[in-house]
């Protein structure tokens, strides 16, 4: 089962971790487009398609959100907090990807409405092993209907 | 008394202390006395012819004696009955039936016993003086006696009456005491002699017949004198009768009892007196012999005075008294008088002490004997002994010192050992010598006071010196012995030794004394409630503690009333705790408030324990000490303290929540850099041989860039730890030099950005540390010039303002601003609002810049808005000069 259309956003401001993610996606064999964002207002810029986002067929609405915890201006907490406030995009699963080991981290984001909770390794093969689990739960699981 | 030279009487007694009575008596009377032994003896006598009149004891017998007196059949001798023991009536009778006999009942007076023998005399003398025809055998000399004993007794008559009662003789002594001649009554009848009255009564016939029938007849009678005059006295009427015994007539003697009235008064008196005396009284024969005694006298020794009477004194004394006794005996015969302590011996052995008042009798210029007076002193001397054992062994000083010199006159040894002297020693001093120096004025005032009779009594605490000079303390009790005219004669003083006791009492003022300086030495307030009394004392600093005022009664109500509110329940209940304390002490700790007049709150802390004792009545009464001190300091200290204590809890708390989301977030941090590392090199050796080279360069530069960036992160954390850690020594800090030295720092960046950085001179000098102040302008300085817009170059403007409290320095830059929801977030650590793609950095500056100023005790903040720029300021205390 594939998903050619099913877009995955990526929500980090550190560059070489982007690159990574993208590259052990590919490497695990998931094809699914993925776009990255660098903080939380550009994430829900994207999601709202407005400014630099507007076109969506360059900025397709995506299946899944991979949201990092600590970075500039909006972090991933009010990120995900925004989500589940808002009625038209609370159904996008959020998945934390972070390299804090902290409990009140892991408390807050599932209390802000994240899905999954994954830390983020040293070790490239790791990240690999990582993103493989993701798309075999992708394909797994059924997921909520898009309104928009 | 009218005697006749040549009589001698005859003693036959029973007993010799009666004859030695008797005898004492008739000497005292001019008689001559013989004493037979036995009836042969008295027989003897009475045949010789001399005896006159036999005194004879009744014990030998009526008719003993009456063949007595047969022994001479010439005349009819006088008998005189003597007894110690009572008589019967029927014995008198026989006796009056012998005629020309008396009794006397012994002890006698001598007056008595003198008037019985000279009435028996007279009776027998009338009797041998009959004419011839009454008695044929009368001798010329008997008959010259009774007339001379007729002529010299001017208180008898004698006269002679014939059987009807007709006065046949009318001697010279009747002439005297009646005043009629013979030649007036001789004829008439006796009765003329008689009251009107006596006549009317047959008094006159029947006294004629009584004497006939008895032989005589005795009456007292008021007899009448020719010249009308009347007197008392005494009658006697003899039957007169031949030797056929036929009555002749009558003799009688009538004896003037006027004087003897007078006698008998005076003998009354006198026996009244002796007999009735407290004194013992006895009179001693000029041998020792006792011849009369009194009732007392006989009651001091324990006899009766009939066992007394004869014997002589030395028989009632000890033997070792002996010859003290004769040498006073000695005296009196000497003729002195005297008194004296004197000690007889009881009949039961014990002794008793007389003082002897003993004066000799003189008779005829000789001594006859002595007239002694006694009282009893046993009890005194039993006294005067107790007192003496009391004196010597009291546990008490005891000293006797003459008030007039002061000098010790009697002392006991317990007073010698006190002062360490001998008895001889003292005896040489006055109490001065002995008064300690400073005490001696109070003494003399005392003592003045003491012998002017003010008071009674003197009872003070003095100090008095030893032999060998040391000190003693003493309570002496002193009083005054006067004499009857009130001269102080004796100072009697009793002393103890109360040195210990003096001892006790100025270590316990003294234990006092500290333990007042410790009660307010250590600010306590202490307060006794003594249940028995109801007595609650409080002392000054306690009643200071609650607002209570010095004279105020202290009550529950009152104590509770100064309670704060808040805090009464909790006093209250551990007064009623108090309450139910028993025998074992109920300790008690308890702090509360007080307001104190004028609404001032303090904070006491209470401290004491409970207990019930019996009070002497034996009830049980509750006992309560406690010691208040005011804590209000310490409580306020201790609160500051408490909420110092929150408040750093507090800021701990905050800092290792800081520490926990630092530690974090270096973590995070440092290993997103190693992550980049790590993928890169991943990449390199995944790819290796397909990857071009290019590439492959520019992949290993990526992993320098990032070790680069990590380098520049730990420096900064290394920084931001230094601005934590230094220790902090306020200095004075020129702010103009430390602002050139961060330019230089920032010299490469000022120059590839071609900053403009102008100074408003002159900036001034603050209090703080330089190396944080230098550290806080260099992040400053470098954000304002790196913040800015792409391909504009920076702006910057550094400028100072300064009151009284602060020096403020802003950083204007015309940068890209700050949104206002960030401007707290970015003073924290790893904060940052930029992507590092954009503008890089660690996002600890401004961390570095809040931490430091913070530090030297000054202020920061920022002003900004997006693509306005931002003034970023710090606050620091002004160097004051």
């Amino acid at each position: 089962m594939t998903l050619p259309a099913e877009t995955i956003l990526i929500v980090e401001d550190e560059e070489a971790d982007v690159e990574f993610l993208k590259r052990a996606f590919t490497k695990a064999g998931i094809p699914n487009p993925v776009r990255a964002v660098y903080n939380g207002e550009e994430a829900i810029a994207y999601l709202q398609g407005t400014g630099a986002f507007a076109d969506r067929k360059a900025f397709p609405f995506p299946r899944v959100i991979m949201t990092d915890l600590k970075m500039p201006q909006m972090g991933g907490l009010q990120l995900l907090q925004w989500i589940r406030d808002d009625p038209s995009f609370h159904v996008i699963p959020t998945i934390v990807f972070t390299s804090s080991t902290a409990q009140s981290d892991v408390d807050a984001a599932f209390k802000s409405g994240a899905s999954a909770y994954i830390v983020k390794p040293v070790e490239f093969k790791e990240l690999e092993r990582i993103a493989k689990t993701i798309g075999d739960y992708w394909r797994l699981s059924l997921l909520p209907s898009l309104s928009v | 008394m009218p005697t006749t030279p040549s009589k001698t009487i005859l003693l036959f007694l029973k007993r010799s202390a009666d004859a030695a009575a008797v005898e004492t008596l008739l000497a005292a009377g001019g008689a001559t006395t013989v004493i037979a032994r036995n009836p042969e003896q008295a027989l003897q006598y009475i045949r010789e012819g001399n005896v006159s009149l036999a005194i004879v004891d009744l014990s030998v017998g009526v008719l003993a004696a009456d063949a007595l007196r047969r022994a001479d059949e010439r005349t009819l001798l006088p008998l005189l009955f003597v007894s110690g023991e009572p008589v019967p009536e029927a014995t008198l009778s026989r006796i009056y039936e012998l005629k020309v006999a008396e009794f006397v009942p012994l002890p006698a007076p001598a007056v008595i016993m003198q008037a019985k023998v000279e009435l028996l005399l007279s009776a027998a003398a009338a009797t041998a003086g009959a004419p011839p025809h009454a008695r044929e055998s009368s001798s010329t000399a008997q008959h010259e006696r009774y007339r001379l004993l007729a002529k010299a007794a001017s208180d008898y008559a004698l006269f002679f009456l014939d059987a009807t009662g007709v006065i046949t003789e009318w001697t010279e002594s009747a002439e005297q005491l009646f005043g009629y001649t013979p030649e007036d009554v001789v004829g008439q009848s006796g009765a003329i002699l008689f009251t009107a009255g006596d006549r009317a009564q047959g008094a006159v016939e029947a006294e004629l017949t009584a004497a006939a029938a008895c032989g005589q007849a005795k009456e007292f009678r008021i007899h009448v004198r020719k010249d009308g005059s009347t007197f008392p006295a005494l009658d006697r009427t003899v039957a007169l009768r031949n030797a056929g015994g036929v009555l002749r007539g009558f003799a009688k003697i009538v004896r003037d009892a006027t004087a003897l009235q007078h006698l008998q008064e005076n003998e009354r008196r006198f026996r009244q007196i002796f007999e009735t005396a407290h004194e013992g009284i006895w009179i001693l024969s000029a041998d020792a012999r006792i011849e009369m005694v009194n009732h007392r006298m006989a009651e001091m020794l324990g006899y009766t005075a009939a066992e007394l009477v004869g014997r002589r004194k030395f028989d009632f004394i000890f033997p070792e008294d002996a010859s003290h006794i004769q040498e006073l005996f000695a005296q009196r015969r000497a003729g002195r008088s005297a008194t004296t302590e004197v000690r007889f011996r009881r009949k039961n052995g014990t002794p008793l002490w007389t003082l002897m008042s003993a004066r000799p009798v003189q008779r005829d210029g000789s001594f006859a004997g002595t007239l002694d007076m006694f009282s009893d002193i046993t009890a005194r001397r039993h006294a005067e002994k107790r007192f003496r054992l009391f004196f010597e062994s009291s546990a008490a000083g005891y000293a006797l010192v003459d008030p007039a010199t002061g000098r010790y006159l009697h002392v006991n040894q317990r007073w010698c050992d006190m002062l360490g002297r001998t008895r001889e020693e003292l005896l040489q001093l006055t109490y001065r010598d002995v008064t300690y120096p400073e005490d001696w004025g109070p003494d003399l005032q005392r003592f003045s006071d003491l012998f002017a009779g003010r008071v009674s009594e003197v009872s003070i605490e003095k100090r008095y010196v030893r032999g060998d000079g040391t000190m003693f303390w003493g309570h002496v009790t002193s009083s005054i012995v006067r004499n009857k005219s009130g001269v102080p004669e004796v100072q009697l003083s009793v002393v103890q030794d109360i040195t210990a006791r003096k001892r006790a009492e100025e270590e316990l003022v003294e234990s006092r004394t500290r333990l007042r300086l410790a009660v307010e030495a250590a600010d306590l307030g202490i307060y006794y409630y003594d249940g028995s009394t109801g007595e609650n004392a409080w002392n000054e600093h306690a009643r200071r503690l609650l607002g209570i005022a010095p004279e105020q009664v202290v009550t529950a109500d009152i104590v509770l009333s100064r309670v704060h509110p808040d805090d009464r329940a909790l006093v209250r209940s551990e007064m009623e705790r108090l309450r139910g304390a028993a025998e074992t002490a109920l300790e008690f700790e308890l702090e509360h408030r007080v307001i104190l007049p004028g609404g001032i709150e303090r904070y006491i802390a209470v401290r004491g324990f409970a207990e019930t004792r019996l009070a002497p009545d034996g009830r049980p009464a509750l006992h309560v000490v406690g010691a208040l001190r005011d804590i209000t300091a310490s409580k306020q200290s201790e609160l500051d303290l408490r909420n110092k204590v929150v408040e750093r809890t507090r800021e701990l708390e905050e800092k290792t929540r800081q520490l926990e989301g630092f530690v974090y977030t270096v973590a995070h941090d440092l290993r997103a850099p190693l992550r980049s590392i790590n993928g890169v090199a991943d990449l390199l050796i995944d790819e290796h041989g397909r990857m071009d080279r290019e590439t492959a360069l520019a992949n290993l530069e990526r992993i320098k860039a990032t070790t680069r960036r990590m380098d520049g992160l730990i420096r900064d954390l290394l920084a931001y730890s230094r601005v934590n850690q230094i220790e902090i020594a306020l200095e004075t800090v020129d702010l103009a030099a430390v602002t050139q030295s961060a330019l230089r720092e920032l010299a490469p960046e000022i120059e590839i950005t071609g900053a403009n950085i102008s100074i408003a001179a002159p900036l001034p000098i603050a209090l703080g540390e330089r190396v944080i102040i230098e550290q806080v302008l260099l992040n400053l300085l470098s954000n304002a010039i790196k913040f800015t817009r792409p391909g504009e170059a920076p702006k910057v403007h550094v400028s100072a303002h300064e009151n009284e409290h602060w020096i403020r320095i802003e950083i204007r830059d015309h940068g890209i601003g700050v949104p206002a929801q960030y401007h707290h977030r970015i003073f924290n650590v790893f904060e940052r609002l930029q992507s590092s793609r954009d503008y890089p950095g660690t996002g600890i500056g401004l961390a570095i810049v809040a931490k430091g100023v913070e530090r030297i005790g000054g202020r920061y903040g920022v002003r900004s808005e997006p693509a306005q720029g931002s003034t970023f300021w710090i606050e620091l205390k002004p160097a004051k000069i």
